[in-house]
């Protein structure tokens, strides 16, 4: 249950990338619905993690949460075209996944 | 031109060292019990999205995320190693130098601006051969 909740937060966490983004790009009123959706996401983000880290070990969690976000936030991104999948970009965002799931793991 | 060019980037580094400082202020407010912690979490955690809102009008978003995640975790495992919080070790210090490269490495790949449609640029216009 912990680990569901602890995937679905970091799911959450490209949710908020993207509306964040929206929320920045829009103009007027526009902006209400992804700014809301921003608010709601992040706090949601942010409450499931501090669940699952009430059984899951503080640094397994956080790395868990820190890789489903990016890896997820890296494939809206190109999916809707925003960023360009080039092999050195995608080799970079791994490596950066990568070094702070190591960091969390050894912390 | 260069200087334009980095301000979105100079914004996405204070937000990132912003993240730090709000994880850290998380970490001392004890469940959001002492005040002074729990005010500074909830102004830096505001400012430090503000930034990433901002960065994120120019810089890709994946890439912009990622090195947002990236900095403010290694600084603030680099706070807490400074500070005599967490023990210093070899691996972390790797970890952070590889974080960094890799932020660097994304900052230096050609923007998608710069390159303005040259890719999708139509084939040039003629009479049709066949």
């Amino acid at each position: 249950m912990s680990w569901l909740i602890l995937l679905l937060s970091g799911a959450l966490e490209a949710v908020w990338a993207a509306a964040l983004h929206r929320a920045f790009q829009a103009t007027g009123r526009r902006r209400i619905a992804p700014s809301l959706l921003f608010v709601v996401s992040v706090a949601a983000s942010t409450a499931g993690l501090a669940i699952a880290m009430q059984t899951i070990p503080t640094g397994t969690a956080y790395a868990v949460w820190v890789g489903v976000g990016v890896v997820l936030t890296s494939a809206y991104a190109i999916a809707t075209k925003v960023e360009r999948p080039t092999a050195a970009r995608l080799l970079l965002l791994s490596g950066i996944a990568a070094c702070v799931v190591g960091l969390k793991v050894v912390a | 031109m260069m200087l334009k060019r980095s301000v979105p980037w100079l914004v996405l580094l204070a937000s990132a060292v912003l993240e730090a400082v709000w994880a850290t202020a998380l970490g001392l407010s004890d469940g959001f019990t002492r005040p002074l912690p729990t005010l500074v979490f909830i102004v830096t955690a505001a400012l430090s999205m503000l930034g990433l809102g901002m960065a994120i009008r120019s810089i890709p978003l994946g890439t912009a995320y990622a090195i947002w995640v990236g900095i403010g975790a290694a600084l603030t495992v680099g706070w807490a190693m400074a500070t005599g919080v967490e023990p210093f070790s070899v691996p972390k210090v790797l970890f952070i130098a590889g974080i960094v490269a890799c932020a660097a490495g994304l900052k230096l790949l050609p923007a998608r601006k710069q390159a303005p449609a040259a890719e999708q640029a139509p084939e040039p216009a003629g009479p049709a051969r066949r």
